[in-house]
C-alpha cells in the first residue's frame, strides 16, 4: 500500500491534509507511538483512527466500541475455556488434541490483544480484563474439568454462540471499514473452530451426537433419523430455548428455511434440498440483547454480567 | 447507518437506486486496510436508477449486485466441483467423507440457486466449468480441490464483506461464509491432520496469524486463481 499516493489523492479535496496530518498534532503522535508498538498487519486500523482523528472526528463511535467490547467479553469467555483445560487440568485434555486447543487458545489471545489495540486506538475504553472465575463453564455439565467430551461440546456452544454474536455485531461496524473488515475475519475464525470441535466431538462417537456435523443441522439419532423439529443438534436441553432455535417464528432461528423471502426447500426443483439442506446452508445471528442475555444466564457470573 | 434489527427481509428490489447507501469520507479512510489499491482508490459513481439485466456474464461492481455475481459466481463454482465429486465419489473416501461432502454439496446447490433467485435479471447466467485439472477418482487430489475452492470461498467472500454498501448484503454474506469457513475447517483436516486453521499457511490469501485473522481477498486477487476452471468469459468491470 501506499499511503503517500492516499494522502496525496485526498490532497486534491483537502488542502489542509499534511496540516491535519501535523506530527505536532496529538492524533499524528498518537498513531506514530501506537505505530510502534503495534505490528503491521494492525498499522492500517490505527491509521484509520488517524485519519478520523485528523478529521475532527473527536467523539468516540460508541456503537463501534461497544460492538468491540461485546465481542472481547466473549473472547475471554472463550480464551479462559482454553487456558484453564491448558494449564490448570492438564489432563483432561488427550495428548493428541492439546495443539488443537492450543491454537485455537492462540487465535483468541490474538483477538483479545487485537480488540484491545482497537478499542483503545478508536478512543474507546476495553472491556476490563475478565478471569476464568467470571465465567460460568458448568453449564454443559459440571464435570467440565475432569471429563473431556464435556470440555469440547462446552467449547462447541460457546463456539457455535460466538459466530452468531461476531454476525449480530458486523453491522454496527459499517461505520469504519477497517474494523468491520477485521470483526469479518475473526468471524470465519471461529466458525473453523466450531467445525473443528464438532469434528472432534464426531470423532468420539458419543451416545446422541453419533452424527453431529461440522456445520448446524438438525438433530439426526444415532441410528441417522432426521428429526426436522428439532434444530438443536448439540443435545443440550439447556441450549434448545437460547441459541440452537427450533422457534421457527423468530426471524433468525438456526432452522430457518426461507432467506431473504426466498424459500430453499426444494428451491428450482432441487427436492434434494430438504428443509435441513436448506437450515444448514445458512448460520443465523444474534443480536446484541440476545447476546447478552444468553451470556449472562449461561455463562457469565454475577459481578461480571454485561449490561 | 442506524440498524436497529437488520433482518434480511427487504426484498431484491433494494437493487434501486432510492436504497443505495454511499459510503462518505470517514468510511473511505477506512478502505485500505484489507483492499489495498484497488478498492480503496474508488472514486464516486453515479449509480442506476433503472432496474438492472445482466447481459450474461457482466460482474458490475459499482454496487452491491456486482458483490451478489461474483458470489454467484464462486457459488457455480463450488456446486458445480461437488457435483461431479457426488456423481462418482472416490474409492477410497470413507463413509465420513462421502456423507459430509453430500452434505456440503447440497450447501452449495441451496446457495447457488438463492442467488440466481435473488438476482433473476440482474445476474449472470450459468457458467461452463473445466475441471479437467483435477482427478476425480484420487481421494486427496479432490480434498485438495475442495480445500482450494472453500479457503478461496472464505478469503472472497471476508473480501467483499467489508466494502458491501447494504447492510442487507453484509448479513447475507456473513450468514454464507460461516459455513463456508466450516467446510474449509473440516476438508483441512481432511487433507492434513488438525490443519482447521493454519492462519499462517492461510496468509497467501491474506490471513493474520499474529491477530487471528481468516483469510480474505479483493476479487481481483481471486479471481485469477479460478480462472483456470471458468470457460465463461466473464467481464469484470468497476472493480
Amino acid at each position: 500500500m501506499d499511503i503517500l499516493n492516499i494522502i496525496d489523492e485526498i490532497g486534491k479535496i483537502d488542502g489542509e491534509i499534511y496540516e491535519r496530518l501535523n506530527p505536532r498534532r496529538k492524533a499524528m503522535r498518537n498513531f506514530f507511538d501506537i505505530g510502534k508498538k503495534l505490528s503491521m498487519a494492525a498499522l492500517p486500523v490505527a491509521l484509520t483512527g488517524m485519519f478520523q482523528k485528523a478529521y475532527g472526528q473527536t467523539t468516540v463511535n460508541t456503537t463501534v466500541v461497544s460492538a468491540l467490547n461485546l465481542a472481547l467479553a466473549l473472547e475471554y469467555l472463550e480464551f479462559n475455556l482454553y487456558n484453564n483445560a491448558l494449564t490448570a487440568t492438564p489432563t483432561l485434555i488427550p495428548a493428541a488434541a492439546v495443539p488443537i486447543i492450543t491454537t485455537i487458545r492462540a487465535h483468541e489471545q490474538a483477538h483479545i490483544n487485537l480488540l484491545i489495540a482497537t478499542i483503545t486506538q478508536l478512543g474507546g475504553v476495553p472491556q476490563a480484563p475478565m478471569p476464568y472465575t467470571a465465567f460460568n463453564y458448568t453449564t454443559i455439565s459440571t464435570n467440565v474439568t475432569t471429563n473431556y467430551s464435556t470440555f469440547l461440546r462446552t467449547a462447541m456452544s460457546i463456539e457455535d454462540f460466538g459466530v452468531r454474536a461476531y454476525k449480530g455485531q458486523l453491522a454496527n461496524l459499517v461505520s469504519n471499514q477497517s474494523v468491520l473488515a477485521a470483526a469479518a475475519q475473526i468471524h470465519s475464525v471461529e466458525a473453523r473452530h466450531s467445525a473443528q470441535l464438532r469434528k472432534m466431538i464426531y470423532d468420539l462417537q458419543i451416545a446422541n451426537l453419533i452424527n453431529l456435523r461440522p456445520w448446524l443441522s438438525d438433530r439426526a439419532t444415532d441410528a441417522g433419523v432426521v428429526d426436522p423439529t428439532n434444530y438443536n443438534d448439540s443435545a443440550i436441553g439447556a441450549l434448545s430455548t437460547v441459541y440452537y432455535q427450533d422457534n421457527a417464528t423468530l426471524l433468525n432461528a438456526e432452522n430457518k428455511v426461507t432467506q431473504a423471502g426466498i424459500l430453499l426447500t426444494g428451491i428450482n426443483g432441487f427436492t434434494n434440498i430438504t428443509a435441513n439442506a436448506s437450515a444448514q446452508s445458512f448460520d443465523e445471528y444474534l443480536l446484541t440483547a440476545t447476546v447478552k442475555t444468553v451470556a449472562n444466564a449461561l455463562y457469565i457470573n454475577k459481578p461480571y454480567q454485561l449490561t | 447507518m442506524e440498524i436497529s434489527n437488520y433482518e434480511a427481509v427487504e426484498s431484491r428490489t433494494s437493487f434501486s437506486a432510492g436504497k443505495l447507501q454511499r459510503r462518505h469520507f470517514l468510511k473511505f479512510t477506512g478502505a485500505f486496510v484489507l483492499t489495498t489499491g484497488v478498492l480503496s482508490c474508488k472514486k464516486d459513481k453515479s449509480l442506476s436508477s433503472k432496474p438492472q439485466i445482466n447481459d450474461g456474464s457482466t460482474i458490475d461492481f459499482k454496487d452491491d449486485t456486482g458483490i451478489f455475481n461474483y458470489i454467484y459466481v464462486l457459488e457455480q463454482l463450488e456446486a458445480a466441483f461437488y457435483a461431479k465429486v457426488s456423481a462418482a465419489y472416490p474409492s477410497a473416501f470413507t463413509a465420513t467423507q462421502t456423507s459430509f461432502f453430500n452434505d456440503i454439496s447440497l450447501h452449495e446447490i441451496a446457495h447457488r440457486e438463492f442467488l440466481k433467485n435473488f438476482l433473476v435479471e440482474a445476474g449472470i447466467g450459468n457458467l461452463d466449468f473445466d475441471f479437467s485439472s483435477i482427478d476425480f477418482t484420487n481421494a486427496t487430489a479432490v480434498l485438495t480441490a475442495a480445500k482450494t475452492f472453500e479457503d478461496l470461498g472464505v478469503a472472497a467472500y471476508n473480501g467483499v464483506l467489508a466494502i458491501a454498501q447494504q447492510s442487507f448484503t453484509l448479513t447475507i454474506l456473513s450468514q454464507i461464509v460461516s459455513v463456508e469457513a466450516r467446510h474449509a475447517a473440516w476438508v483441512r483436516g481432511q487433507v492434513i491432520t488438525n490443519d482447521f486453521a493454519d492462519l499462517n499457511a492461510l496468509s497467501a490469501l491474506g490471513a493474520v496469524d499474529a491477530n487471528g485473522l481468516d483469510a480474505a481477498l479483493t476479487p481481483d486477487k481471486v479471481l485469477p486463481q479460478l480462472s483456470k476452471y471458468i470457460k465463461t468469459p466473464l467481464k469484470v468491470i468497476n472493480l
